[in-house]
């Protein structure tokens, strides 16, 4: 008896699909080379001023520690040390950074689909047997990809240089410049900033209006960003220490740490102190509760302490303990991946409508 | 089979309607010439053929019955667009890789042989070939695709008489090789003749005339006579247009019989130009497949 086996038919892969990510990536780099070549460019200079940078850095670093200034630093010998003049220059560097969302965003994003557009090659591209969907997508894919590793590089440049500082305490990873500069937040930012300008230029389809609407929005943002959105996102429930002894500086929470005196690595939101009445007081009330508390004999923490609970005043810090700089690190690149994503949907919704 | 077929086709941009009820049946194996004065609606249409645009109201399917846009009308389709846009900054070579790694199957081969017989060198950048290489360029990335069907959006708008011929020949070659079915929409009604087997005249965003060019050429005649003969000629045959010179007068009209004898008029016969521009002139005139015909189509190429 012969018996029949019945063969699965195999499964026939779509014209669209035979198109793998080594052919896009192909057509991404011949169409995008210009730009890509100009971000690697960016890349190299900046990791030269980096390099540079470092360099100095290390080495004042170097002198600053053998000169024992970690532990007392306001002598002549440490305030005139390389390492806290330095601390102009390398600023300088992560302002240049916190611009790249922005140049991605102008001169990868924006022109991606604009020019497409613009040139009328839509009506070339979206006909192929690719298919534009698939071509859209897999296009951002690859650009975000990109961006990621230029974003990613990027960080952990200034991570590098901002090292030193970060240990003497002259710098905190949650200051604004530094915390949305470190590598993943970062790339997300790049992310988002290619994602932006890739639909600015989709909705306007002309390049350069698309690439100076791009500087615009997403400029705009990222000093927004650095000005408003970090300080409002790490003052998010902070930690609150009440009764504790008044940190003279608590601008400087993470430094006086270094001094025993403050929260390691942790990040300030905001002192108050409460009066005998449970009343938070006023600036000038404070002022003078300051001038009572540090006139008396010795005028050190442990007197400040035992003044404040005479008098029945409290002293309350807020702050985010180091423990959670991943926390937020973490929820601000979810949002900003969120963002990215809605970007990516409005893209694909105009360009499915978008007039021929 | 028919190569594009629709129903009801209407699109719309904002307020302004670019086709409106619009139905045809464009057979396989044809070379069909889609003609109309501008803004009659030739790219809309062949925009939604090729799924660049969406259809408003009715539908529209390629191939036999594939939606356009569709990985698998994709596939099979190759649109040349007008002005052949291509990616200036590229060299012909960049825009050939481009091309092949889009589309799998694409000859590359055949591409840089038919380019090198154009003597179109790889190297040079699009931007910098003339508007007939750039033509040839694109029809050279579209034949290199063995496609199904080929879409030409006014292929010889912005050509020299010289360059015309040679694109034209090619698609003719290419359609007669490799069987393939051609669309293209073009003013050049002079050449329609030569190049073209199947006619399809737009005007209003609406279809007025389809069919075989032979077939509308022997159903047409140009009728002379008295003028007294036009209210007559109202009444015998579909006037398609009339003009008047003392008391003599001139009308395109289709014939219920092109045999029948014409008493009182003198026939003469009518060139595809001379039925194509009476046509224009009455936006009313039509000589329709209709959604009838179209369904008849359907039905003979299901059988």
């Amino acid at each position: 008896m012969t018996t029949l086996a019945v063969q699965p038919t195999p499964a026939v892969a779509s014209p669209a699909q035979l198109v793998g990510w080594r052919d896009i990536a192909k057509v991404f780099w011949l169409e995008r080379r210009g730009a890509l070549l100009g971000l690697g460019a960016l890349l190299v200079a900046f990791g030269v001023a980096v390099v540079i940078g470092e360099r100095d850095a290390a080495a004042a670093y170097g002198r600053y520690v053998a000169a024992g200034c970690v532990q007392h630093r306001f002598t002549y010998a440490c305030l005139t040390n390389g390492l806290t003049n330095n601390s102009d220059y390398i600023p300088a560097l992560r302002i240049a950074a916190d611009v790249f969302p922005v140049v991605v965003g102008m001169f990868l994003g924006a022109p991606l689909l604009a020019r497409e557009y613009e040139s009328g090659t839509f009506r070339f591209t979206w006909t192929q047997a690719v298919g534009r969907r698939r071509f859209v997508f897999r296009t951002l894919a690859i650009a975000s990809l990109v961006v990621v590793v230029f974003g990613v590089v990027t960080g952990l440049l200034l991570d590098w240089v901002n090292h030193p500082f970060q240990v003497v305490a002259l710098s905190s990873q949650w200051q604004a410049g530094v915390f949305d500069s470190a590598p993943l937040l970062m790339a997300a930012w790049c992310v988002f900033g290619l994602f932006l300008g890739v639909l600015l230029g989709a909705v306007i389809g002309r390049t350069v209006a698309a690439i100076a609407a791009a500087a615009t929005v997403i400029g705009g943002l990222a000093l927004g960003a650095t000005v408003v959105f970090v300080h409002w996102l790490l003052a998010i429930a902070p930690v609150v220490k009440s009764g504790i002894s008044p940190i003279t500086n608590p601008g400087m929470v993470n430094q006086a740490s270094l001094q025993g005196q403050g929260f390691p690595g942790a990040w300030f939101v905001r002192a108050w102190y409460t009066g005998p009445r449970g009343n938070v007081q006023t600036n000038d009330q404070v002022m003078h509760v300051e001038v009572q508390m540090y006139s008396g004999k010795g005028g050190g923490a442990e007197h400040a302490a035992s003044w404040l609970s005479r008098h029945h005043y409290v002293y309350s810090l807020a702050y985010q303990p180091h423990a959670r700089f991943w926390v937020f690190q973490l929820g601000a690149i979810a949002l900003l991946v969120a963002v990215s994503a809605v970007l990516v949907v409005l893209t694909a919704r105009v360009v499915e409508r978008r007039r021929a | 089979m028919n190569v594009v077929e629709a129903v009801g086709l209407g699109k719309r941009y904002r307020s302004d309607w670019a086709l409106e009820e619009c139905s045809l049946a464009v057979p396989a194996g044809r070379v069909v010439a889609l003609v109309g004065p501008n803004g009659a609606g030739k790219t809309t249409l062949l925009h939604c053929a090729v799924g660049l645009v969406g259809p408003t109201t009715g539908n529209i399917t390629v191939l036999g019955g594939l939606v356009p846009g569709s990985p698998e009308a994709l596939a099979r389709i190759a649109f040349v667009a007008q002005d052949a846009p291509l990616h200036h900054h590229l060299s012909v070579g960049s825009m050939t890789e481009v091309a092949s790694a889009l589309n799998p199957g694409f000859d590359a081969e055949q591409a840089r042989q038919r380019l090198d017989a154009l003597r179109i060198p790889l190297e040079r950048k699009v931007g910098r070939l003339s508007g007939g290489q750039q033509s040839q360029l694109a029809l050279s990335l579209a034949l290199a695709r063995h496609p199904s069907l080929l879409v030409l959006d006014e292929p010889l708008a912005r050509l020299d008489p010289l360059a015309r011929h040679d694109l034209m020949a090619s698609v003719m070659a290419s359609a007669l090789e490799e069987s393939i079915s051609v669309l293209f929409s073009s003013h050049v009604v002079a050449e329609l003749e030569r190049v073209a087997d199947y006619l399809i005249v737009l005007g209003h965003g609406q279809v007025q005339m389809a069919g075989d060019i032979e077939e509308l050429l022997s159903a047409h005649a140009v009728l002379s006579g008295p003028v007294e003969n036009l209210d007559r000629a109202h009444a015998e045959f579909a006037l398609v247009h009339a003009e008047a010179a003392g008391r003599q007068v001139q009308v395109v009209v289709r014939l219920p019989d092109p045999a029948a004898p014409l008493p009182g008029w003198e026939r003469a016969p009518i060139s595809l130009e001379e039925l194509v521009l009476a046509y224009l002139r009455e936006p009313g005139a039509s000589a329709l497949p209709g959604p009838l015909r179209v369904a008849a189509a359907r039905a003979a190429a299901s059988s």
